[in-house]
């Protein structure tokens, strides 16, 4: 295990122990604000300072991340449930089913992601599950394209073919035999996309169209924080640092993650 | 390398601001960062407060608005025959942008355009009880009313006073609204929808061609921060809505100047009163206790503007009432008349606003202090140009519900609380408070109209169809070179603008 593996692995531990714990451990409530201590400084009591309604920005980040992490890993397992399968089938079975599904797909690629999200948003309405859903929306086609290549790379190999000549039926085989060994990429980009994914919802928070107030969540925090940077850069400090620590844990378990399911290696 | 005598170096550095002040004077252009782009340029359809950043400089009014609300003449001046009777003379020799004629059949032909049902023109209300407009000579016309409307001629100085080109209208139909022509002191000269709107002067302007600036270039920025670094790097020499919290840095700063001053608007949330929970009046009452507006006067703007108990705003000193106190913030006593209204806590409400930053920060502060007082808020972020429809739609518990204001008090209540005014977006119907409107813009002593908007503000604060909040100041920035005057009604009037 290289030094680059333990980094990701750290960063991506210490992460989602601040999101299984942290709330619990927060000093303060994170949504109930104190007007009496606004914009206040990082100090001993406010370690991060606190934010324009006078609530501690510790208790935010830590709050916060529990809803960024929970944003990227469900919407990506949403995506990976329902896109990997479509994938694998459509690869799998090849022909009309393939085309149909296929240039569904491709439908929903021509949007930009972050474009499409914001279309899913503003037409359902800003709240938690419709965030979830338009970020799952956006990975769907990514997931179903690497699970469909996947699919018709395996569909010829010899193992395969040996399997249908003991005459089993096609839902056995994918099931048996091309599923679980098409699998391991489809892992290795959902890691990568639940990056992507926490960044994709703190671009809906900022632009107003993620998780609403006064839940917080990174996105939001950056939002709230743009207009005080002249008067409180910490407010925007704090949660560009957690997503920047988290997108960075993320891409580097992933590689890692590559790295040993690699076949080649 | 070729070397500048040093005499003449030096002479170069020093005619430096000489010769910068006389380019300015002589074609230059003043680029300006508002808040948004116009949806339309025809002062007939004109909704949005942004678009008067461009509408008074690109179209001229009857009468014009002084800063401090006195009304002066403007393309006419008038006189009053009698309580129903005003009449109009037209300066002579005016024409349009277009060089058509500025004369009494052209402000005919735009009055009732604005009056007439067909046309469908927002502007139909301002113009009250008119009953006709006669035309005496090529330029002269007569206002005749139904019964007295005191605020009429201050009507005549906002977009309802505003004369297009008739000849324009007819020939560039729907067009109109994005190739308009008045007779403004800069007339259009390009729009490139939500990127930049150019105006050049107009030399057949009725002050002469005095306009220190050859082109106004109107760039939209909706995010405060950008509008103010813009403002910082000299893009910019004008920018609209500064963030309360930026004034105190700025003011600091050498290379910008803030100016502010007591809007005439409101900034208020509507009570849904046609269906539950704020169709019953202790609710309102309830949700009015639990606020205190002196937090988000305090939180939200820093201290700028002042706390709002009604609609009349200070800035207006004759109808404004500093003794009115309206209900006091006492979260005890929202429980007890929420007791009273028979719901069990918490009462679940929504509030709807624009998804800006300030009003978000207002929406929780509500949100946070009505929680305290036993309401569930729900905060509905909505899109700017959605804001309108759902107003029209009532499709909200409360809604935020700013007001930019108007000159004549009667512009800040009758549209907002008379029964069928079309901003009544609460949807309260009050007999009572609707004859108390009409009596007060029927009377011409401006004294006994204070009297009657007393007890209209009484009658508002008792039941509460609305939450009163902030009244705000107007906030703007200029390059410290840029000599210009304020209004209180936040529009930038730039005949007079200089360099300097």
């Amino acid at each position: 295990m290289t030094a680059r593996d333990r980094l990701g692995i750290v960063i991506l531990g210490l992460m989602l122990l601040a999101a299984a714990i942290g709330p619990a451990l927060c000093p303060y409530d994170p949504a109930v604000p104190d007007f009496l201590a606004t914009l206040a400084p990082p100090s001993t009591a406010h370690w991060l300072g606190t934010d324009d309604l006078g609530r501690d920005v510790l208790s935010r980040i830590l709050a916060g991340g529990r809803v960024s992490l929970l944003v990227g890993v469900v919407s990506v397992a949403a995506a990976a449930l329902v896109g990997a399968p479509l994938g694998l089938v459509s690869g799998f079975v090849g022909g009309w089913t393939d085309s149909v599904i296929m240039r569904c797909t491709d439908v929903l690629l021509a949007f930009p992601g972050l474009l499409l999200a914001l279309a899913i948003t503003a037409a359902l309405g800003s709240s938690l599950p419709t965030t979830i859903l338009a970020i799952a929306v956006v990975n769907l086609p990514v997931l179903a394209r690497v699970a469909r290549g996947q699919a018709m790379a395996l569909r010829h190999m010899d193992y395969v073919v040996a399997e249908r000549a003991l005459g089993f039926g096609e839902w056995t085989i994918l099931r048996r035999c091309v599923a679980p060994n098409a699998l391991s990429p489809v892992i290795v980009q959902a890691s990568l996309l639940l990056a992507s994914s926490i960044i994709t919802e703190s671009y809906l928070s900022f632009l107003g169209l993620g998780v609403q107030p006064p839940m917080p969540s990174w996105g939001n925090m950056l939002h709230d924080a743009i207009g005080f940077l002249d008067q409180a850069v910490w407010l925007a400090w704090f949660p560009g640092l957690a997503i920047f620590a988290t997108v960075l844990g993320f891409n580097l378990a992933g590689d890692t993650l590559r790295d040993r399911l690699d076949p080649r290696d | 390398m070729p070397t500048l005598p040093r005499r003449t170096l030096i002479a170069s550095v020093l005619a430096a601001p000489a010769l910068r002040a006389a380019r300015a004077q002589s074609g230059a252009t003043l680029s300006i960062g508002v808040v948004s782009d116009p949806v339309t340029l025809d002062p007939a359809f004109s909704a949005s407060f942004f678009e008067t950043q461009v509408l008074y400089n690109l179209h001229e009014t009857l009468l014009v608005a002084q800063p401090d609300g006195s009304v002066a003449p403007g393309l006419a001046s008038f006189t009053m025959r009698d309580k129903l009777t005003y009449s109009f003379t037209l300066r002579d020799g005016l024409t349009f942008h277009d060089g058509t004629r500025v004369d009494a059949e052209a402000c005919r032909a735009n009055i009732l355009r604005y009056t007439d049902p067909a046309v469908g023109s927002i502007r139909k209300s301002d113009f009250g009880p008119l009953q006709s407009v006669n035309v005496t000579g090529p330029l002269t016309f007569d206002l005749v009313l139904a019964s007295p409307y005191a605020p009429l001629p201050l009507v005549l100085t906002n977009r309802a006073g505003m004369m297009v080109s008739p000849t324009a209208v007819q020939a560039l139909g729907t067009e109109f609204a994005t190739k308009a022509v008045g007779a403004g002191p800069w007339k259009l000269a390009q729009w490139t929808k939500n990127a930049e709107l150019v105006l050049e002067r107009f030399p057949g302007y009725w002050q002469g061609a005095g306009q220190a600036f050859d082109r106004l270039v109107y760039r939209p920025l909706p995010d405060e921060t950008v509008r103010l670094a813009n403002l910082r790097s000299g893009t910019l020499q004008l920018i609209d809505s500064v963030p309360p919290q930026a004034v105190a840095g700025l003011a600091r700063e050498t290379g910008v100047r803030v100016s502010q001053m007591p809007s005439l608007g409101f900034n208020a949330f509507a009570f849904n009163c046609t269906r539950p929970p704020f169709d019953d009046v202790r609710v309102r009452q309830a949700f009015t206790a639990a606020i205190d507006p002196e937090v988000v006067q305090r939180v939200v703007y820093f201290g700028t503007g002042q706390v709002s108990r009604g609609p009349f705003s200070p800035a207006v000193g004759w109808a404004y009432n500093p003794n009115a106190g309206g209900m006091k913030t006492d979260p005890g006593h929202a429980r007890t008349l929420l007791a009273a209204s028979g719901r069990t806590e918490p009462v679940a409400v929504a509030i709807t606003v624009t998804n800006s930053p300030q009003m978000i920060r207002i929406a929780q502060i509500l949100q946070a202090q009505a929680g305290a007082a036993g309401f569930k808020v729900t905060v509905n972020q909505i899109d700017p140009t959605s804001l309108i429809t759902v107003l029209r739609t009532r499709d909200f518990d409360m809604c935020m519900s700013p007001w930019s204001g108007r000159y004549d008090p009667d512009g800040n209540v009758y549209n907002y609380f008379a029964k069928n005014g079309p901003n009544n977006f609460a949807g309260w119907q009050d007999e009572v408070v609707t004859a108390m409107l009409n009596e007060a813009r029927s009377e011409a002593d401006q004294a006994a109209r204070a009297a009657v908007y007393r007890r209209i503000q009484a009658r508002i604060t008792a039941e509460a169809p609305m939450l009163f909040l902030h009244f705000d100041a107007i906030l703007q920035a200029s390059s410290a070179r840029l000599q210009w005057t304020q209004y209180p009604d936040a529009v930038f009037r730039l005949y007079n603008a200089r360099l300097t």
